[in-house]
């Protein structure tokens, strides 16, 4: 089923294998289950992406993407085998389309314009989402998407299979230390009224506090500081990655290892792996593995102490899939590309790709 | 001492403090009401006393989150935090009118259900699955969680209608939330 997802995704884009990760300590072999996770979309209207010196990359592809999604499903359908998109938050990116801050207990008028300006300026894409049956995660510049009922169906979380859940599905933001400890107000504040000024490539956000903090709101704004700290380090560095060939498409004829490309970028693994160890203490499960976006790094992160392969003792993978705005650049590309990627998830193993077109 | 600007200041206090105490008596306000919203986000009506069919068909749209389409599990803490009302809701001693109601306050929940529903019981349905508001109003409890309405039915005329009628149906549906639980 891998091989024909690839069949229907290299029609439309040159595909590269960022990661892949094959183990039966995942504990999700179903043959009739085919997940697909969209990652982060920052999706804005028109009008403000042009204040914007980044935004959503590529929606032409991103739109090609989804009508071959359709296709997959129907093919997948004809074999018995049920497909599921997930997009895992930061679909609309309210924080930079609305510049006021909602409390908890507010939807105001300003919340759902500024929705329904995306919505409208966006149309094609979120209706094949919806047309795809998309299961939403709230991010997150989205989270005040709780307030609006047409929005009803997101989630904070999700935990699959439904008989005993193996796998966690977020966004990501709850394992960051920074995002749960700084003022939503500050958060909104910064990101709509610098984040038209920064560019791609840029410092991490940690930083930002400490020096809106140093400097004082005021003197903060009017300095270039600010520019460095918006966003988080782009372009990502995917290490090494393959170019799928379209007319082979089967990446097992040794151009990857087993395991391709398990990153030694460990953020959140830890975090995760308290979270999955609290919820199974709690319910009785046996989580092996979560899927998040956030970081825009797409990578695959495990924890495997034994190293054998086979024993269960704290063992922990984290899919991380990246995101659809920045850059990325992998060894041997002399220029960055526009990130654009995606997680799938079938028979115990989870790959991510990078597509690109031209 | 100025009398007249004595007057004037005294005048200013008084109207701000007409302003603050009369302006929110002054604003529009809308009476409370439930929402059935459309066949993915409900389940039901679900036939009460409940039996273990019944049970697990709220419990299963509990478990998705309340999204019918959905396969996985967003809440897995729900058989547990409702398990208790399940069992009020397989008793038909309980299944009155007058059992879900504080005795004497016809808008406030009895005790049994406080560990589920807001206090206020509210009277005001819309459903446009039915071609006009029921005779017999349903009461509706906005679930604590902030997530859901449950919407229990009584028998509608002609049928035989007690002065302390059975409680035979349950809905539960979405709503949108107030605020969610971020981090």
């Amino acid at each position: 089923m891998h091989r024909k997802f690839l069949e229907y995704l290299t029609k439309i884009c040159d595909v590269y294998l960022v990661s892949r990760f094959m183990d039966e300590r995942l504990n999700y072999s179903a043959q009739n289950d085919f997940r697909i996770f969209i990652p982060d979309l920052h999706l804005i209207d028109d009008e403000r992406e042009k204040e914007y010196k980044y935004t959503t990359n590529n929606p032409g592809l991103f739109l090609d993407m989804l009508t071959e999604f359709l296709n997959f499903k129907e093919a997948a359908s004809a074999e018995s085998v049920n497909m599921t998109v997930y997009q895992l938050g930061d679909f609309l990116d309210l924080w930079r389309e609305i510049s006021v801050s909602l409390s908890p207990n507010t939807a105001t008028q300003k919340l759902c314009e500024g929705a329904q300006k995306i919505q409208e300026a966006k149309q094609a894409i979120i209706a094949k989402l919806r047309e795809l049956d998309t299961q939403f995660v709230f991010g997150n510049h989205d989270f005040d998407l709780f307030h609006i009922p047409d929005f009803v169906g997101t989630e904070l979380r999700y935990y699959f299979p439904f008989e005993k859940a193996s796998a966690f599905i977020l966004h990501g933001d709850v394992f960051s230390l920074l995002e749960k400890n700084m003022p939503v107000s500050l958060k909104n504040f910064g990101v709509n009224i610098f984040g038209p000024f920064v560019k791609p490539g840029t410092k991490d956000l940690g930083e930002f506090r400490k020096e809106v903090v140093k400097l004082g709101l005021e003197q903060a704004k009017q300095s270039n500081q600010f520019q460095n700290y918006i966003q988080l380090p782009t372009p990502a560095d995917l290490s090494n990655i393959i170019r799928i060939d379209p007319d082979k498409l089967d990446i097992d004829a040794g151009a990857a290892e087993d395991n391709f490309n398990i990153n030694t970028d460990l953020t959140y693994l830890k975090e995760a792996g308290e979270f999955a160890a609290a919820v199974n203490n709690e319910h009785g499960w046996d989580l092996r593995f979560g899927v998040i976006s956030h970081t825009h790094r797409a990578r695959i992160a495990v924890h495997d102490p034994s190293g054998d392969g086979h024993n269960m003792e704290g063992f922990f993978a984290l899919i991380d899939c990246g995101g659809w705005v920045g850059n990325c650049i992998a060894a041997g590309m002399e220029n960055p590309m526009p990130s654009a990627q995606i997680g799938v998830l079938y028979n115990n193993e989870a790959r991510i790709y990078q597509l690109f077109r031209q | 001492m100025n009398r007249q600007f004595i007057s004037l200041k005294h005048r200013c206090i008084v109207f701000m403090l007409l302003v603050v105490f009369l302006y929110p008596a002054c604003r529009p306000k809308t009476v409370p009401f439930a929402v059935v919203r459309e066949a993915d986000f409900r389940v039901g009506p679900v036939d009460l006393p409940l039996n273990d069919e019944g049970k697990k068909t709220i419990e299963d749209f509990l478990l998705k989150g309340g999204d019918n389409r959905r396969s996985d599990l967003v809440d897995p803490g729900a058989p547990k935090a409702y398990a208790d009302l399940f069992v009020l809701l397989s008793d038909s001693a309980f299944l009155r009118r007058s059992m879900f109601r504080k005795e004497g306050e016809i808008g406030k929940i009895s005790k049994p259900l406080e560990q589920w529903f807001e206090k206020s019981i509210v009277y005001s349905l819309i459903d446009s699955q039915n071609k006009r508001p029921l005779i017999i109003t349903p009461i509706s409890l906005a679930d604590k969680n902030g997530k859901y309405w449950w919407v229990f039915y009584m028998p509608q005329p002609p049928g035989n209608l007690e002065k302390d009628p059975k409680i035979i149906r349950v809905l539960v549906t979405v709503t949108p939330a107030k605020d969610i639980d971020r981090y």
